[in-house]
Order: structure tokens, then C-alpha cells, then sequence
């Protein structure tokens, strides 16, 4: 993939942010405008020539191979996997979903010793949920289907 | 004096105590895993602060911070893979001691030079620190707003590889730090109809993704690999010329590390390779340089460990965070309700000598923790990628949790790090995020205070001389920058035409 091109795609992804944030301006009163709009134009400006700059360039440039297909197989269901025990975490409570992320999490990640796995998952948890709720004083989430907590 | 007698007092105190000590554990670990840093630790472990007094809660990041910077050259000795850029020397250095069986020596080396630095910047930190905040009461919002600027021109220097893209980040990041309400008028901006973004981001948690989930990402790639392969640590002893002959070359480093820390974005990077090329010049057998010389590794530790203090002083007198950690330390200040500034060393004495007599005894107990983690430094590279990544996450979750104990924060921190990772997968530095979104709102403020001080005549800033001077310095510090890169350019144009004649 030529280096540009990623870029490119930042450049169209940052000008859309950008016209998400334009199309509220006029809601906001004029003493409150100034300092943002200000910044809204100076960044329109920046990306445009970020994107014009890399569109050029990416005319002359010259492919580069890339392990990127790769990384993307592994990063993408990793973070679906983080979107997941997120979700959980409101659902069955901290403990729950946390013993069964860091199971996943180490199988995904081929940990080979699954005494290490059993044990990493139940302790590490059981030991953050005491330190946060009796040193921090933290309520960490409960489940709203079912909680597991001490 | 009697804030500095009730500092030591503090510090004293066992609770207070165990928290220097396990920082100083933890910010080694973070700092001895390659690709881990003392910023990831400061970052993870402000939420733990939370519920702690303001004292016992800086004296917990400062361990943290001191040790990350140090734990960074146990793998640099070891398997000549610097933990941190500032340890690149050591690496240097300490790979070839190792290679004459002599990694004991190094480790002890690095840790001796290391304290001494750390110490030495403590008590910089406590001279200087209540002098230059007694400059600093002079100023107002003029003054401010230049502060603020001034603190935004560390983006230029923090991004020489790609300042454009820097400038962007940093452009970008001041727009993100304008959302929720305005900080004069109280409107609500940029909400996008969730209530939890009425009063803006959270900069902790972003802080937090954008520091910690790049760094598993990163891992991902080979999670079946350890962190590295190292040989056997053997004796720690040291001969006395080690010590001997590396007195001065010690303080020379310190002084510039400290200097160097001062200067915004001039991290232990920069102090590391300063100090280390000084001793090269000054020492009597420079051929030993490369080839395991204690004086290199004795003065890029000292150089890159006197930073930690220096780098404070701007921080705590002007509130302006010269590196990534340092504002991270901002935010967690600012959460205490000790907010840096001129007043600090009047309104927040206690804590802030509680602090700085902190720093001290952490890098003088830096000595005997380190040590240890020198005996097993060995240990701590052989643990799997793929239990480092899953915990990393976990505390991030958790600690990110706890910042305002609602789940939206969580998503923002995950949304931060996916960023992050993207950012650094194509070249866009992540530090400007950090100070743009902690300076943002102040010079928002200070900027629309001084127009209505002035009633729109902005030129009649410049008749204030500190505002007049700051404005100058401000100038001087985005100019300079550029103009350097401009010279270094034409330098290796002119020299890569030279190569072609020949």
C-alpha cells in the first residue's frame, strides 16, 4: 500500500469530523463562536492540504509492501473482542465479564499454559475488585442480568 | 522552612512511605518492558489516586515517573534494547560490558548515576521551584494567555520529525478541548446531544487510551513473542575508580539534565545524548566510548534522571507540562484541586513540599528497589506479550472506570487508544493531544478575558513588559525550532552534494 494513501483516507475521514462540527456552529451564541470557529477553519485548512499534499504525492509514490492485512486480522477482532466486554460489563457485572475477557483475551492470544490462564483471570480480577471497592472506594459496575459480587 | 520541615514530616509518614516504594516497583517494571514507558504508567495509574490525599497521591506518580525513566536502561544493559528512547547510550554502552561479562557492573553503574541525578534534580526542583513562582505572581490574564501559547510551542519542538502533522494534531485537539461548555459564557458546544460531553472531554481517560491501547495494539502484532532474550546479570559489584573517577562527570550531567529538563519538550532524550557526548569530549580515554565505557553509561543515566525534576520546575511555577508525563501530572493536579500556577507554593504549600521532599527520598530509595530489579531484571523480559496485552487492558478499563465511574468515559478511553494506535501506525504524534487538551481551556479563557480587559485594542497587551517579554519568548520559541531545521536541511543538502561531486 503506498504510504499516502492511508493519508489520503485520514485527510476524508478528519473533513467529515470537521463538517460534523461546522453544521453546529450556528447554534452557538456569537461570544462563544469566535475562539472555536477560528480553530474549525485553521483545521479545514491543515487537513485540505494534508489531503491535496498526499493525493499529489501518491501519484508519484511508489507502492511499499505492507503487513497491514495482517495486523488488521488480528487488531480488528481484538478490539471487537474489548467492544464486547464492554457491553458485558453493564450486563453480568465487572467480575464476570473480566474473568471471561482475560480467558478470551489469553486464548485469542495463544497463551499455551492454562494453569497460568485459569488463574491470571479469576486472581487478577478478584484482586482489582478489592482494591478498588475497599481502598478506592469505587462501586465497579453491576450487572444488570445477573451480577457476582462479595 | 516550616513548609519543608511539615514536607519531611509527610513523607515520613509509613503510608506515604509504601506508596514511594510501590510506585518505584511499578514504574521500573513499566519502564524495564520495551515498548512500555514512564508516561503509560503515569497515565494508568492516575485513577488509583482518586480517593488518595493530594500528597500521598503525587509522591505515588512522581515514583512512578522517576522510576519509568530509570527502569529503561535494565533492558538497555541487558539485551541492548533502550526500554526508552533516553536509555539509546546506556544501550550502547551497557551491550558491550555485557559482552565482557560484566552486566552486574553496568546495572550498578546505571543505578548509582541514576540516584545521583534523580537526587541532584530534587533539590534543584526545591531552590528553584519558589523562586521562579515568585516571578511568576506578577502574572495576569495577558500573561496567561502568552503562558499558554508558550506551552503549545513544545508542539513544534515535540514534532521536529513531522511538524506539520504536529501543528494538525495539536489544532485539532485545541478544537476537541473547546467541547462542552465555554468557559466564560457556560454555552454548551459541540455536544452532539450526549449530556456527558457538557462539560467537555475528560482529559484522564483520553490520556489513558491514547498512552496505553497503541502500545497492546503494537503487541498484537506478535503476541507469541516475549518482550526479549536476555543473558545472566552476575556480580553487581563496582571497583572504585567507577566511582572515583565519574564524581564530575556526574554533576556536569545532572547540571544539563536539569538545564535541559527546564526547557519545554527538551526531554531525557535530548539530556541523555547531550551529557554523553560532554563526557566523551571531557574524558581521558574517548576511544572507550562504544566499546563499554562507565563514564557514558555514568553520565547519559545522570543526564537523562536529572530531567525529572528540571522538568517539573516549569510545571509547578507556570503550569506549563514540558513532556507527555509532566501532563499527565498537570491533569492529575488539576483532578486534586492543586492546580499549578503561581499561587501554588502559598495556596497548596503542604502538598506541593510534601512532593518535592518526596521526589528526593524516591530517587535516593531508587538505589535499593532498583538494585533489586537488577538482580532479576533477567525475569521481567521473558513475560509473554499476550499477559502484558490482557492486563494492560484491564487496568485501563478498570482505572479508566473509575476516573468519573460512568461507562462513557470507558468508550471515549477505547476510542482514544484506537486513535492512538492509528496516529502512531502513520507518523502522527500523540503528545500534542495531550497538552492541547490541557492547555486548551486556559487559554481559551485567558484569551477572551484579555479582550474584554482591553476592549478589542489586543495591541495594548504589549505595554504590560512581562506580558511584552513572554510574547517574545513565545516568538522565539516557535521560530527557533524552525529555523534549526531549516539549517540542518541545507546542511545535508549541501553535504549530499558534496558526495555527488566526488
Amino acid at each position: 500500500m503506498k504510504k499516502s494513501f492511508a493519508d489520503m483516507i485520514i485527510g476524508i475521514v478528519l473533513l467529515a469530523f470537521l463538517t460534523s462540527l461546522a453544521v453546529q456552529v450556528p447554534a452557538i451564541p456569537e461570544v462563544s463562536r469566535g475562539y472555536p470557529l477560528t480553530l474549525l477553519v485553521i483545521s479545514y485548512l491543515m487537513t485540505g492540504y494534508l489531503l491535496v499534499s498526499s493525493i499529489v504525492k501518491q501519484k508519484k509514490e511508489e507502492k511499499q509492501e505492507t503487513k497491514i492485512l495482517e495486523q488488521v486480522k488480528i487488531i480488528v477482532p481484538y478490539c471487537l473482542m474489548i467492544v464486547v466486554y464492554l457491553f458485558l460489563m453493564g450486563k453480568i457485572g465487572y467480575i464476570a465479564s473480566t474473568v471471561l475477557f482475560m480467558v478470551a483475551s489469553l486464548l485469542y492470544l495463544k497463551l499455551k499454559n492454562k494453569i497460568v490462564l485459569a488463574v491470571l483471570s479469576v486472581v487478577l480480577t478478584i484482586i482489582l475488585y478489592f482494591v478498588f471497592t475497599n481502598f478506592l472506594t469505587v462501586i465497579l459496575p453491576r450487572g444488570s442480568w445477573f451480577n457476582i459480587a462479595f | 522552612m516550616e513548609n519543608i520541615m511539615l514536607g519531611f514530616a509527610n513523607v515520613f509518614q509509613p503510608n506515604n512511605l509504601l506508596v514511594c516504594i510501590g510506585g518505584l516497583f511499578v514504574g521500573i517494571l513499566f519502564g524495564a518492558l520495551p515498548g512500555f514507558s514512564a508516561t503509560m504508567a503515569v497515565a494508568i495509574f492516575v485513577p488509583f489516586t482518586y480517593v488518595m490525599e493530594p500528597g500521598a497521591a503525587l509522591l505515588l506518580l512522581s515514583a512512578l515517573y522517576c522510576g519509568g525513566v530509570f527502569g529503561g536502561s535494565i533492558p538497555a544493559v541487558l539485551v541492548g534494547i533502550p526500554g526508552t528512547p533516553a536509555s539509546a547510550p546506556t544501550a550502547l554502552e551497557g551491550k558491550a560490558l555485557v559482552k565482557k561479562g560484566e552486566a552486574g557492573r553496568a546495572l550498578n553503574l546505571v543505578t548509582m548515576a541514576s540516584c545521583f541525578g534523580g537526587f541532584v534534580s530534587s533539590v534543584a526542583l526545591l531552590v528553584c521551584a519558589p523562586l521562579l513562582a515568585k516571578i511568576a505572581k506578577m502574572v495576569g490574564q495577558p500573561e496567561q494567555m502568552f503562558v499558554a501559547i508558550f506551552g503549545l510551542s513544545v508542539v513544534v519542538m515535540l514534532s521536529q520529525e513531522n511538524l506539520f502533522k504536529g501543528l494538525m494534531v495539536a489544532i485539532i485537539s485545541l478544537l476537541l478541548a473547546t467541547f462542552g461548555q465555554d468557559p466564560v459564557e457556560g454555552f454548551p458546544r459541540f455536544t452532539f446531544g450526549f449530556s456527558q460531553l457538557t462539560g467537555g472531554f475528560s482529559v484522564v481517560p483520553v490520556l489513558i487510551g491514547l498512552f496505553s491501547l497503541p502500545e497492546v495494539f503494537k503487541m498484537l502484532e506478535d503476541p507469541l513473542g516475549k518482550m526479549a532474550e536476555s543473558g545472566k546479570v552476575g556480580s553487581l559489584k563496582l571497583k572504585l575508580t567507577d566511582i572515583t573517577h565519574n564524581i564530575v562527570n556526574a554533576v556536569r550531567s545532572t547540571i544539563i539534565g536539569v538545564c535541559v529538563g527546564i526547557i519545554p519538550a527538551a526531554g531525557p532524550d535530548i539530556a541523555a545524548f547531550l551529557c554523553y557526548n560532554e563526557a566523551k569530549k571531557a574524558s581521558k580515554e574517548p576511544e572507550k566510548f562504544g566499546n563499554g565505557s562507565p563514564e557514558g553509561i555514568v553520565a547519559a543515566e545522570a543526564g537523562n534522571n536529572g530531567v525529572t525534576g528540571g522538568s517539573l520546575i516549569p510545571l509547578l511555577t507556570l503550569g506549563i507540562p514540558g513532556s507527555a508525563p509532566a501532563a499527565i501530572f498537570l491533569g492529575a493536579m488539576i483532578i486534586h484541586g492543586v492546580r499549578p500556577g503561581p499561587t501554588l507554593f502559598t495556596q497548596h504549600a503542604e502538598t506541593v513540599y510534601t512532593m518535592i521532599i518526596g521526589f528526593a527520598l524516591i530517587n535516593l530509595l531508587m538505589y535499593f528497589v532498583g538494585m533489586l530489579f537488577c538482580k532479576c531484571g533477567s525475569l521481567i523480559l521473558v513475560i509473554p506479550k499476550s499477559i502484558l496485552a490482557t492486563v494492560i487492558v484491564v487496568l485501563a478499563v478498570v482505572g479508566t472506570f473509575a476516573t468519573n465511574k460512568n461507562m462513557f468515559d470507558v468508550f471515549v478511553m477505547f476510542g482514544a487508544g484506537i486513535i492512538g494506535y492509528l496516529m502512531l501506525r502513520n507518523d502522527f504524534p500523540t503528545s500534542p493531544v495531550a497538552l492541547a487538551l490541557l492547555l486548551g481551556t486556559n487559554m481559551e479563557k485567558s484569551m477572551s478575558l484579555t479582550r474584554t480587559m482591553y476592549e478589542g485594542e489586543l495591541y495594548m497587551v504589549f505595554s504590560r513588559p512581562l506580558a511584552a517579554a513572554l510574547a517574545a519568548f513565545t516568538i522565539f520559541s516557535f521560530v527557533f525550532p524552525l529555523v534549526k531545521m531549516a539549517r540542518e536541511r541545507k546542511k545535508k543538502a549541501a553535504q549530499s552534494t558534496e558526495q555527488r561531486g566526488e
